[in-house]
């Protein structure tokens, strides 16, 4: 019953940990897409 | 510790799991291009703007621009840089006085951002939408006798590449010729690469389309000089705001002609060369070029419903920085501009050769008095397009 939870609880992090690095993945690629110095127009 | 949790990770579920999310997110992206996020639209001030690292995507445009083309409505894009933004105009904006004369079977949309010239962006999803709507029509604010080249990125974002590799523009082969041809000519290849790189990734994954929504939304992530203080806040919740506008009295007290001499004289010495001081040529070379530059890249099918406005200087600017040769010779060069245009198929209006120093807030952005000139000049030319296009 112990082994059962924790392979349940290894799986649910695994999956939770999988899923946010795939999130982050593409979020990178939004950021890389962004140009490197901002553009400033006018002084705020 | 890490040793700890990789015993206790699944690698396959792990990995599993990274795609998922990846897709996921795609997929998300995907949707969100096919919908309008923007909640009562009003332009893209500097807070929802480049300036501040949003960079509205060319999807995002047409998604907004089609809720109102579904209900029937004629829509007017609005395009190119500040002025046409109506920088400094707070809740006097140009673009809503012309919403209020064109009535409610129109739209007016305002898509113009800060130094953006007039094939960009809000061109490109003008022209994505004439492929099957009508009563569409792009108004722009242009420097004089100038085009840019569409493929040209606007402050690092490859508009063009965009819309092209999202498949949301019809097939223009004059175009894509005109691109490749200038792509010889790109000095920065490698620059050029990434652009193409980056917007064909997007094509696939969606990440523009999908963070910027989040970013106005939910939460913004980037920050920038101009949010610093509350930088995460969603941009739906950032207020458009310009600051008021000072007395006339005070108003041009940045003038500074060091500055302005310069930009002004550029506005003429390159479509006309001086010859000999004070005498100006037509330069039949770069006229050659900039023809060239116009028909390549703007079909002859919607030449019809694009009005370009060549907007003149603050008179006090010019007053106090040109000449009377040089006074005369800009007028000629506003004159040239919009024959050319006229010439070309598309509509082209002069604005400014009547405003006085109080329809400007500095040296060629309008007031609110300057602004209502505009959007009456630009509405009776609107009504006599729309006839056109019968």
């Amino acid at each position: 019953m112990q082994m059962n939870k924790e392979t349940m609880l290894n799986a649910l992090l695994s999956i939770i940990l999988g899923l946010l690095v795939g999130i982050f993945f593409h979020y990178l690629l939004y950021r890389f897409s962004l140009p490197r110095e901002p553009f400033i127009y006018a002084n705020f | 510790m890490w040793l700890k949790l990789r015993e206790r990770i699944n690698a396959s579920a792990f990995l599993i799991c990274v795609l998922v999310g990846f897709a996921t997110c795609s997929y998300a992206g995907h949707k969100c291009a096919q919908h309008n996020p923007f909640i009562n639209f009003r332009r893209f001030h500097r807070l929802l703007n480049a300036e501040t690292y949003f960079y509205p995507t060319v999807s995002q445009m047409v998604a907004l621009a089609k809720e109102s083309l579904d209900k029937g409505e004629k829509v007017v894009i609005v395009g190119g840089n500040s002025i046409a933004m109506g920088k400094g105009q707070g809740k006097d904006l140009w673009t809503e006085n012309l919403q209020r004369r064109l009535g409610p079977d129109y739209k007016v949309l305002n898509f113009a951002q800060s130094l953006m010239p007039p094939l960009s962006g809000p061109y490109l999803a003008f022209l994505s939408l004439t492929q099957k709507y009508n009563f569409v029509f792009y108004v722009a604010v242009a420097e004089y006798c100038s085009v840019n080249d569409v493929e040209e990125p606007y402050q690092g974002y490859p508009y063009w590449w965009d819309a092209y590799y999202k498949k949301l523009l019809p097939p223009v082969p004059s175009i894509e010729n005109w691109i490749s041809e200038r792509a010889l000519l790109t000095r920065d290849k490698q620059a050029s690469d990434e652009c193409k790189l980056g917007a064909y990734l997007d094509s696939l994954f969606y990440f523009r389309d999908l963070w910027t929504t989040v970013g106005y939304k939910y939460f913004f992530t980037v920050w920038t000089p101009g949010t610093a203080a509350n930088f995460w806040e969603p941009r739906q919740l950032v207020p458009d705001y310009d600051p008021p506008v000072l007395p006339i009295a005070a108003r041009f007290y940045n003038f500074n002609p060091e500055i302005d001499k310069p930009r002004l004289k550029a506005r003429f010495n390159w479509i006309y060369q001086e010859t000999a001081p004070e005498q100006w040529q037509l330069s039949e070379d770069n006229l050659f070029m900039l023809k060239n530059a116009m028909s390549a890249q703007i079909p002859t099918e919607v030449r019809p419903k694009m009005l370009i406005i060549g907007v003149r200087d603050c008179p006090y600017y010019v007053r106090q920085d040109l000449t009377q040769k040089e006074q005369q010779q800009l007028i000629r060069t506003a004159k040239q501009s919009t024959k050319l245009w006229r010439d070309f198929g598309c509509r082209a209006i002069e604005a400014g050769g009547d405003y006085v120093d109080e329809d400007f807030i500095d040296d060629c952005h309008l007031s609110a008095t300057g602004g209502v000139k505009l959007a009456k000049s630009v509405a009776e030319e609107l009504s006599k397009m729309e006839d056109a296009c019968r």
